[in-house]
């Protein structure tokens, strides 16, 4: 009699197993850092996603370029400026980016993102004497550091947009670490970090088109990586039937316009993705291949104004396209080496 | 014995109907359905997979707007008075992972429940 109803038993609490294994993910969704963030984590202990959500409007209030009492607004208002810890040691990472990127990514960049009233104010083409009179004012070196104590020599101001979504992003994944969550999703405005599996498998992450049809234009299927897209495709306006983007070429001071329609860095520092992804989108095709073949501690995805796309060899396996026919390139690092 | 009969039948039924039920809910046509959410608070769901005629609508926030137009099967706010026009320069929204989003009004337009495309997160 036992035996017979063993087979039934077993099934019982297979079934029951499966239901009860059903993965728990929980979600938060809010408005910080200009951007809409969304994290989802696995069976997050207790209040760990309260404390994420916290962790970046703190960072946030700190950060900020526009609110009052920030940190940063309040170096560009004085000048000079003893900075907390936290915020110091980022001051101190993103001037190692500018120089690691011989400029191309450049934190002082701000006047000129002002002038041409993409934080603040009416968007606009400023006058070349504007340009001129402002580029002097552009240049990492223009920041000197004793200490905590940052100094902005010749009037220049700082703006951290470029690298503190992905700061950020590495203090949650590490806040994560330390609260046991293996599993979760963040995006900081498509600012992306994957830790650990979704259901057991890499997590899919699309990357947009750059062409405005509202799809993805690719795939890539990644665990543990960071995932920062720059493109000029959302923030621009037109003029005169000329299309100005966001990110300013430091070194010329006009909207960077060149065969990139978006540039994507994968990697495991989000910090790092998020400075090369802006850095190797001013630099170019040319020079950005040749800083990966000097560099090459990260893959990446470059979508061409032309709708090719050339990947670095590191994702060749994860990488898919939305449509098998575009023409794609893979990038061999000894190749630019 | 009888009641060893019993537990077949009831088991047996009940992965039956488990079957039956998987089987419906996973052949029947997929809706499309996208929420619109003005800061946090959930405005209205539109089912784009039903759409006869295209329509327009506005979402007000303090003095600004969002005008939003629904076609079947898609959605874009075609004009916004706000200052940097992201959400306008989104273009059409098909009810995949990356949402639209107006940062200066607040106004999210997502999927709701399952996405049109197969990615956990879209970046860019």
């Amino acid at each position: 009699m036992k035996k017979r109803l063993f087979p039934f038993v077993f099934i019982c609490v297979l079934f029951c197993a499966v239901l009860c294994g059903c993965t728990r993910y929980e979600l938060t969704e809010f408005f910080a850092l200009d951007t809409f963030v969304t994290i989802t984590a696995e069976k997050p202990n207790g209040d760990v996603l309260k404390k994420a959500e916290k962790l970046v409007k703190d960072y946030e209030d700190k950060l900020s370029v526009t609110k009052d009492g920030s940190e940063i607004k309040r170096l560009n208002e004085s000048g000079t400026l003893t900075l907390s810890e936290e915020v110091a040691a980022l001051m101190k990472l993103s001037l190692s980016a500018c120089e690691r990127t011989d400029g191309a990514l450049d934190i002082t960049v701000y006047p000129l993102v002002k002038a041409w009233g993409f934080t603040v104010g009416e968007k606009k083409v400023p006058s070349s004497e504007e340009l001129s009179s402002l580029l002097p004012l552009v240049g990492y070196e223009n920041v000197t550091v004793t200490g905590n104590a940052f100094t902005l020599e010749n009037g220049t101001e700082l703006d951290l947009g470029a690298v503190a979504k992905g700061y950020i992003t590495d203090k949650l994944v590490k806040l994560f670490k330390e609260n046991d969550v293996k599993n979760a999703l963040i995006s900081l405005g498509g600012n992306v970090y994957v830790a650990g599996k979704y259901g057991g498998r890499d997590w899919n992450v699309g990357i947009k088109s750059p062409f405005g049809d509202g799809k993805a234009f690719c795939g890539v299927k990644l665990s543990d990586k960071a995932v920062v897209t720059s493109g000029q495709y959302q923030r621009f306006f037109e003029e005169n039937g000329k299309v100005y983007g966001h990110i300013i070429d430091p070194a010329t001071g006009v909207p960077v316009d060149n065969e990139f329609s978006s540039v994507t860095v994968i990697g495991e520092n989000g910090f790092w993705c998020d400075a090369l992804s802006t850095a190797l989108f001013v630099m170019g095709k040319d020079k950005a291949l040749e800083f990966y073949g000097e560099h090459g501690d990260f893959d990446f995805i470059l979508i061409m104004k032309d709708g090719s796309v050339a990947i670095s060899e590191g994702i060749k396996d994860a990488f898919s396209l939305a449509d098998e026919n575009t023409p794609l390139t893979v990038i061999k690092r000894s190749d630019k080496n | 014995m009888i009641k060893t009969k019993i537990w077949v039948i009831v088991i047996s039924l009940i992965l039956t109907v488990s079957a039956a039920l998987s089987v419906i809910i996973f052949t029947l046509p997929k809706k499309n359905v996208v929420a619109i959410y003005s800061d946090g608070e959930l405005l209205r769901e539109i089912d784009l997979s039903e759409v006869a005629e295209p329509y327009t609508f506005k979402v007000e926030h303090g003095d600004g707007f969002n005008e939003i137009l629904v076609e079947r099967g898609r959605i874009r706010v075609s004009f916004a008075d706000c200052p940097d026009r992201c959400c306008v320069n989104y273009g059409w929204y098909y009810g995949g992972a990356s949402p639209v989003v107006c940062i200066p009004h607040k106004l999210v337009i997502k999927a709701v429940n399952s996405q049109k495309d197969d990615f956990d997160v879209v970046t860019g």
